[in-house]
């Protein structure tokens, strides 16, 4: 029955070999295990399903760079505990509440002395954990009266309190004497807008509905400093008035200014570090661990536990042989932060020990990236420092229990999160190499499929010798092809499919090789052809127009080459010459010198301080020039007719002409003639002396001019022969790199992002070459190499599928 | 006269040029359908209305024309087509006239062009006399190099000649013809057109040289020549700048893959060239469709697997990439070659029972050694002067640097001319030198080889 098959069939499709087995053919089935082993393998052996975690979620932990303080170190600070409070006779309630939870107990053995048990139940994590629920609990948000000290918590505050209003205390603002209006700045405008913005506002709060000016000339400026002082039992806030020291008084609804006093009885400064909230003449300070405020951000408050704790970690870093640094005590920072803020604590772990990019094998993570490019962004932790007082000390500190000065805390701790480019590249690795695999289990499936089928049908099955005898015959083939194909699979192949993706994404700019980015699908693709986006109208119109000018390039540069070469061959080959080797010898030239040459030098030689100017102006060509009008004035005091065809200010501008990019497109094609003709030359004399000289005898008998045999008997031959070439020309320079981009760089007018960087003489790919290196904008790159793809690929195709050999075969 | 009246006068006399000249072409072609060969008729096609007028009277002499095709001539599309032809022909008289005549109009005023022009007089008119000296004695049966040779002494050559018995029969007016003013012209401009092209290839490899005998570092050279040649530049390159390394990484990455390439694609053109299998016109135009994909395309995507693996500015990491490049290209040249080789040598071979191993190693190899020599070389001259691949994968990297002992030939030398830390135009010159010469000798050694070879690969596929 076909099903008993069908059965094998999909057991071989899980375990390959499977299906070998139950036909009783053991050595194949040997075979494609053996294969199946390799492939599981290498899946598990590049994973971490089976990793070990020392501790809980250490593949995310491991990512901060640092070394843990191992559980011991907590263990000793129990010691700490012990001396700093039990022995002074003092508690810390809730820590003593974590011991008994964790069934850890203080003996007193003796006056003022302690023994203890049970610390090894201490972990690093509890313990984290404890002193996070600690630190939040001394450290609640709260809502301070400036003027009465009463402190509000923040729920009851935001239920009963209304109305209040945020200060703005630290800015600067301008005042329109005339109509009683103040503005500020509006910082958020990038520079090189020249109009900048001012939006009106009131002395101390934002307006609602304001007005937005654009220049404040005449207006007094006012600096806000931030700073609160109290005189007179009136708090005031300090301004510089036009450089004069003023003070406010904290009033909304009435705006009153004094001097500053600079007699006694002085003003006093109040430390205000919160934001102020106000109505009428009543202000409440918000307090909140870690809010920024005016530059500053606000710290958690100091306990007792804390000094104590800081204390113990001097002390382990003034320890001789001491291994621990302030990278690691930043680590430690951020646990602690970690276990005040819980959901950032869960995006990092989301992010940082993720299945697929930390735990899974080449295949599935291969597949997992490249579907998704990465998900976890780079992160970069500031917030931790609103521990720095509690945690590293202040200035109120002595040395022993102060850590500033003894270790280095960094600023901020950036994680690198998924790199999509690395991520991208894995990912086709391990699906080109599964591909591989595959083909082993298709071989497998249906060898099940066609054997069991013969064995129902009771026909004759090969000996697994013979089998694989067989296969080596008639897939000889396939088998010498493989190194090729398995090279070519990974160099050419995976980065096409790579560049191909990347056109898909939204990679640009300079961080972006490092960052993540994501699948945009056709976005940049219909961008190109909508000219009212900001992407369209830059790139879109570029690309039209760097597309016209490399068809015109090539079929113009591919034309002149052909029919220079053919009028030199034509006349090389007259019988008049003589020493005929010799003249081509010296003709071939421009072909035998490398390109690359070649073209820097036609760079230097054309420069506007260069040999052939310099040429010119000895000759008199520029006077000439000169007197006619197109050379030697500036651009703008022309007629239009002169700026039709201006060639320059003082010298001829051949290739950095801005205004006059015909001139400059013109010149290259007039230069690349120089650079190919030769071989087209030799390529025609060629051509020319194996056409069959009766030919032309036989023209001659029949009366025929010179001129007629040329036209019609080797014009023809030596077109039809070459025809071929010419093609592979065209498309060699529609992709012709080497010319565009070191005789003229792009040509005049480059580097411009309102006109997609692309130059006035940049054909495509040198166009692209510049986006991807100079100006880091991959995607758009890779948009426009898929499209060069489709037409010159395309035609390629077409024209060879057409020649003879390819239809032989 | 302002520019614009310039222009609208030249426009003018195109067009009437062009008129004039679609008008007597056509009427000329009317003499020849109706059968008017001779002189006389034929000047009057140049005149132009009342030519039109007679033409148009004459009897058709030819017997198998009739009115009809004489119409045919007349009609708008074979007009426009003649216009066409014209109107090109015009366009290149012009565009070779007007130069030619600036100059020759300079050549009063400036002494320069005056000497310049007289030069190459000079020099065209003693080509056109050897040239007519050695027909002279081609024509009275001396051929032949030596003979040439002697044409090139001046006057005493050309009695060298006329003593000599000629070896052929020749009339006395066919020895006349050799110096009719119809061969003297012709011989005159074909000279003419061959000297100034050997000038204007030869001038930029004399600034060439001359550039890197001087020793300007950042001004650009002016002159052809420099006043004090010296060999600064060259002592400059080896000392002060790492050329010799870059000609080292250069010349490892062109070995390497000359050798590991030839021998991955050999083994795979020979399975393409002899054998067909399922999936072989498939694979076939794979192939073709994967040389058009500009090579750039893989860039980025080699950059990052480079810097995955760390081999970023390794320049002999690069051969990996030329030679993933060159596959299918090369792997087209061999196996069209190979397809060549008659099958019945493969046939007889396996009759006498040889594996398919050894058919290929004792039979296949040999024969295509001259193609497997041409893939060789060819893979070994790619990346000398390749730019855009090390450029971007050595110089570019994540963790910068300065460190120019990366670089291959062709980043070195375009920095001496593009990046300013750099800057140096002699050693430029220099550079181009040692590398440019023997790449150029080679190839004028081996021109006809390597032509041959690249036309085999476009047309016989």
């Amino acid at each position: 029955m076909k099903l008993k098959s069908i059965l094998k069939a999909i057991l071989s499709f899980f375990i390959w070999g499977l299906g070998q087995l139950l036909n009783r053919q053991y050595l194949k089935a040997l075979f494609f295990f053996a294969v199946f082993v390799l492939f599981i393998g290498i899946e598990l052996g590049t994973s971490k399903y089976f990793y070990k975690e020392d501790y809980e979620h250490q593949l995310a932990y491991e990512k901060i760079s640092g070394n843990n303080f191992d559980d011991e170190w907590y263990h000793h600070l129990l010691g700490y505990y012990v001396k700093q409070f039990r022995e002074n006779n003092k508690t810390y309630p809730a820590f003593e509440e974590y011991l008994v939870l964790n069934d850890v107990s203080i003996i007193e053995i003796g006056s003022g002395r302690f023994t203890w048990s049970g610390e090894e139940n201490i972990t690093e994590a509890s313990f984290i954990e404890w002193l996070a629920s600690d630190i939040e609990k001394t450290s609640p948000e709260t809502y301070t009266n400036i003027i009465t000290d009463d402190v509000i918590e923040k729920d009851e505050f935001l239920n009963n309190i209304v109305d209040y209003k945020l200060l703005k205390t630290k800015e600067i603002i301008y005042y329109d004497e005339d109509n009683d209006i103040y503005y500020y700045e509006n910082i958020g405008r990038s520079i090189e807008e020249e109009e900048r913005e001012y939006i009106e506002t009131n002395f101390f709060t934002e307006k609602e509905n304001p007005a937005i000016i654009n220049k404040v000339t005449g207006f007094l400026k006012y600096e806000k400093s931030g700073e609160i002082y109290q005189y007179n039992e009136k708090y005031y806030l300090k301004v510089k008035v036009n450089g004069d020291d003023k003070l406010a008084l904290l009033n909304l609804d009435v705006l009153s200014f004094i001097d500053y006093p600079t007699t006694p009885p002085l003003a006093v400064q109040k430390n205000i570090y919160g934001p102020l909230y106000g109505k009428g003449d009543d202000f409440f300070e918000h307090y909140r661990p870690g809010l920024i405020h005016n530059g500053v951000r606000l710290q958690y408050k100091e306990t007792d536990f804390m000094k104590m704790f800081r204390t113990a970690m001097v002390t382990t870093f003034n320890l001789p042989g001491n291994e621990f640094d302030g990278t690691d005590y930043t680590k430690l920072m951020i646990k602690v932060y970690f276990g005040l803020n819980p959901e950032v604590r869960e995006d990092f772990l989301d992010g940082y020990d993720h299945f697929f990019y930390d735990r899974a094998g080449l295949f599935t993570r291969g597949y997992w990236a490249v579907s998704t490019l990465g998900i976890t962004k780079k992160v970069d932790y500031r917030s931790f420092h609103a521990l720095d007082d509690i945690m590293i000390g202040t200035e109120k500190d002595g040395v022993s229990s102060s850590l500033k000065g003894l270790i280095a805390i960094s600023p901020s701790v950036p994680l690198q999160g998924h790199v999509s480019t690395m991520l991208l590249l894995e990912g086709l690795i391990g699906v080109i190499l599964s591909l591989f695999f595959f083909i082993f289990l298709f071989w497998s499936v249906k060898d099940a499929y066609v054997t069991s089928n013969r064995k129902i049908k009771k026909e004759e099955i090969e000996s697994d010798r013979k089998y694989f005898k067989n296969i080596w015959d008639k897939s000889f083939e396939y088998i010498v092809l493989s190194p090729a194909l398995f090279v070519l699979a990974f160099i050419s192949i995976m980065p096409i499919a790579f560049g191909f993706i990347i056109a898909f994404t939204n990679i640009s700019g300079n961080e972006s090789m490092m960052d993540t980015f994501d699948w945009v699908g056709l976005k940049n693709f219909v961008k190109i052809f909508n000219f009212a986006s900001g992407l369209g109208d830059s790139f879109g119109r570029a690309f039209w127009r760097v597309l016209s000018w490399t068809v015109v390039w090539a079929v113009f540069s591919t034309f002149t080459v052909f029919f220079g070469g053919f009028i030199q061959a034509l006349i090389l080959n007259s019988e008049k010459v003589v020493f005929r080797k010799l003249w081509r010898t010296i003709l071939i030239l421009p072909w035998a010198i490398p390109a690359l040459l070649s073209q820097m030098v036609f760079s230097v030689m054309f420069k506007e301080k260069g040999v052939v100017n310099q040429l010119l102006n000895s000759i008199g060509i520029s006077d000439i020039l000169k007197n006619i009008g197109i050379l030697g004035k500036p651009y703008h005091s022309l007629s239009k007719v002169a700026q039709f065809f201006y060639l320059g200010p003082e010298n001829i501008q051949w290739f950095s002409n801005p205004h006059n990019a015909t001139f400059v497109r013109a010149t290259l094609i007039v230069v690349n003639i120089w650079l190919g003709f030769p071989y087209f030359m030799a390529l025609m004399t060629g051509v020319m002396t194996a056409i069959d000289k009766t030919l032309y005898e036989a023209a001659d008998i029949d009366g025929a001019t010179g001129f007629q045999k040329i036209t019609k008997i080797t014009m023809p031959l030596v077109l039809y022969s070459t025809a071929p070439i010419l093609i592979m020309t065209f498309s060699g320079n529609f992709n012709n790199f080497g010319v565009i981009y070191f005789i003229t760089g792009g040509g005049p007018n480059t580097g411009s992002p309102h006109r997609g960087f692309a130059g006035d003489t940049d054909i495509l790919i040198s166009w692209m070459y510049k986006l991807t290196v100079d100006y880091s904008v991959y995607n758009m790159a890779s948009v426009f190499s898929v499209l060069i793809f489709f037409f010159v690929g395309s035609i390629t195709a077409w024209n060879l599928s057409r020649t003879r050999a390819f239809q032989e075969d | 006269m302002g520019l614009l009246a310039y222009f609208l006068i030249f426009l003018a006399l195109f067009i009437v040029l062009a008129v004039y000249f679609v008008n007597a072409f056509i009427l000329m072609d009317v003499l020849e359908k109706k059968g008017y060969e001779s002189h006389k008729y034929r000047l009057k096609a140049f005149i132009p209305i009342y030519g039109n007028k007679v033409i148009k009277k004459l009897d058709i002499l030819s017997k198998e024309v009739n009115e009809s095709h004489i119409n045919y001539l007349y009609k708008p599309y074979y007009i426009y087509r003649k216009a066409l032809v014209v109107v090109l022909i015009e366009f290149l008289v012009f565009l070779l006239l007007i130069p030619l005549s600036v100059i020759f109009y300079l050549s009063f005023i400036n002494n320069k062009i005056l000497t310049m022009l007289i030069s190459l007089l000079i020099i065209v008119v003693y080509l056109v006399y050897q040239g007519s000296v050695a027909e002279y004695g081609r024509k009275k049966g001396y051929e032949g190099v030596k003979y040439d040779l002697m044409a090139l002494v001046p006057v005493a050559g050309f009695f060298y000649f006329k003593a000599k018995k000629p070896l052929k029969e020749t009339s006395r007016e066919s020895l006349k013809k050799v110096i009719s003013l119809k061969n003297i012209l012709m011989r005159f401009f074909i000279n003419a057109e061959l000297t100034i092209m050997v000038v204007i290839v030869v001038l930029p490899v004399l600034y060439i040289f001359g550039m890197a005998f001087s020793n300007v570092r950042t001004d650009i050279p002016n002159t052809l020549w420099p006043k004090n040649p010296n060999f600064q530049a060259f002592i400059f390159l080896t000392k002060e700048t790492n050329f010799w390394t870059w000609y080292r990484n250069t010349l490892g990455i062109a070995v390497i893959n000359m050798i590991i390439g030839t021998i991955i694609i050999t083994g795979a053109s020979y399975v393409f060239a002899r054998y067909s299998f399922k999936g072989k016109k498939a694979g076939l135009l794979a192939i073709l469709v994967l040389q058009a994909f500009p090579s750039f395309m893989g860039l980025i995507a080699m950059y990052v697997l480079f810097w995955k693996f760390g081999l970023l500015g390794k320049p002999l990491a690069l051969s990996i990439l030329y030679i993933g490049g060159s596959i299918p290209g090369n792997l087209w040249l061999i196996k069209g070659f190979l397809s060549q080789i008659p099958k019945d040598l493969d046939e007889s071979a396996m009759i006498d029972g040889a594996s398919k191993v050894k058919i290929f190693t004792y039979i296949i190899l040999p024969l295509a050694v001259p193609i497997l020599t041409f893939v060789a070389v060819s893979m070994f001259m790619g990346p000398w002067m390749d730019y855009m691949l090390p450029s971007y994968l050595l110089d570019h990297m994540v963790d910068a640097g300065d460190a120019t002992d990366r670089w291959t030939l062709a980043v070195g030398i375009y920095k001496f001319i593009n990046d300013a830390n750099h800057l140096n135009y002699s050693a430029f010159a220099a550079a181009s030198l040692i590398v440019g010469i023997p790449i150029a000798v080679l190839y004028m050694i081996f021109q006809k080889y390597l032509i041959e070879g690249i036309m085999a690969g476009a047309t016989k596929g």
